[in-house]
């Protein structure tokens, strides 16, 4: 486009008459002369200054009394895991303590226990210990299994699988798994929040 | 603490750690502005309301995406504006009527819809002449295209930048100023009799 300073003809841009319209300081001084001759643009402005001066009158419209309760009631806002440890930790410090106090209690009593052995040695310590959880362990894992043996769902199983042969039983196995994984992927889906878009309104 | 002391960026970040004595301060600073846009686009107190109520709980509770590189009330605009534009595409309201929403099916609902711009304590002459030309301007806005009269309402009503305005409304700069300079034009046309 032709400079003012080359046409001084040309007609004040939009940018210039949104200057001269709102009355902002950094008004170029060529068109601030094309103005004063130029009974086009002199209108133009005008017209302009009297509708900002119009639109620039209305009013704010307010919501129903109570609009900010009615807000906050919904607002959820975020919590930093600190303060939420510290509120957790203030609202529910009776429990919290006595854990404490039993852990404390539990550990104190353990290495008295064992300062008074004097045949034992640390190695001889956790042998002992990883004996008696082996044992804990296997225990716990036959009386499982047993249980299991002897309920009528696991025997009716047993009896399905022989009637219904290998392949039908990796059939029926795949499946099952097939509608616990849809069964997740649908928990999953109703569990997540909605996204928030802000993006692009596609105007 | 006093809240009302406190600038938009310190309040949201009061917000960030939870604080909601800082969130309510920032909705009675928002509420008229926002509940002004999406009424004037949607002509329906109920709901805009709803609107308005939606769009201040999705941006609080969505604070931790907030950039602060922006305005908040940016932000917040431009969450009413697209729920407000979601809305009215959904509902295919593209024209409105100052004199009721256009879903009014019986005239107390007309009458309960309709815009009354409140007079601000002018003589009772000036106060019917404020009220006839704001009536006037209102029902220009609203025969504007929704993202003219979006982007006057912004500009004009509300003061804003026209950098803003192209955030809020999620469009270039250069389309913003179109959209603005076409409303311009057409409420030149509308209110003629009024402007001269």
């Amino acid at each position: 486009m032709m400079d003012r300073a080359q046409n001084p003809d040309r007609h004040l841009t939009p940018d210039e008459v949104e200057l001269f319209t709102l009355g902002l300081p950094a008004r170029p001084q060529s068109a601030e002369t094309h103005l004063a001759a130029c009974l086009e643009c002199r209108s133009e402005v005008e017209s302009l200054q009297a509708l900002h001066r119009a639109l620039s009158s209305l009013e704010h419209f307010a919501p129903a009394p109570a609009f900010a309760e009615r807000v906050m009631a919904r607002v959820t806002l975020p919590v930093p895991w600190r303060a939420r440890a510290w509120t957790l930790a203030r609202e529910r410090w009776l429990p919290v303590a006595a854990a404490l106090v039993a852990v404390l209690g539990a550990t104190s009593l353990t290495a008295l226990w064992l300062g008074n052995q004097p045949e034992l040695s640390v190695g001889g310590v956790l042998e002992l210990m990883s004996r008696e959880v082996r044992e804990f362990g296997l225990q716990v894992v036959m009386t499982a299994g047993g249980l299991l043996w002897n309920s009528a769902i696991v025997r009716s199983m047993a009896d399905g699988i022989v009637n219904i042969g290998l392949e039908g039983a990796i059939l029926l196995l795949s499946a099952l798994s097939l509608v616990t994984i849809s069964a997740a992927a649908a928990m999953a889906r109703l569990v997540q929040p909605t996204p928030l878009r802000i993006g692009h309104t596609g105007q | 603490m006093d809240y009302k002391e406190k600038t938009d960026p310190e309040l949201v970040e009061l917000c960030k750690r939870g604080n909601e004595r800082a969130a309510a301060e920032l909705v009675h600073r928002f509420e008229r502005p926002v509940f002004s846009l999406i009424y004037r686009m949607v002509r329906d107190r109920e709901l805009s309301e709803d609107l308005a109520q939606e769009a201040f709980v999705r941006a609080f509770n969505n604070i931790g995406r907030y950039d602060p590189s922006y305005k908040f009330s940016s932000w917040l605009f431009k969450v009413a504006y697209n729920l407000t534009i979601d809305h009215l595409r959904k509902k295919r309201l593209d024209t409105v009527s100052i004199h009721g929403s256009p879903t009014a099916v019986t005239s107390e609902m007309q009458q309960a819809t309709a815009i009354t711009p409140v007079a601000t304590g002018e003589l009772p002459d000036q106060a019917l002449e404020a009220r006839e030309i704001g009536s006037e301007i209102e029902l220009a806005i609203g025969e504007l295209r929704e993202e003219y009269r979006t982007a006057i309402i912004l500009r004009h009503v509300d003061g804003r930048a026209y950098e803003e305005i192209s955030q809020i409304m999620d469009v270039p700069l250069g389309t913003v100023k179109t959209y603005i300079h076409r409303a311009r034009k057409e409420l030149q046309v509308h209110l003629q009799h009024l402007l001269t």
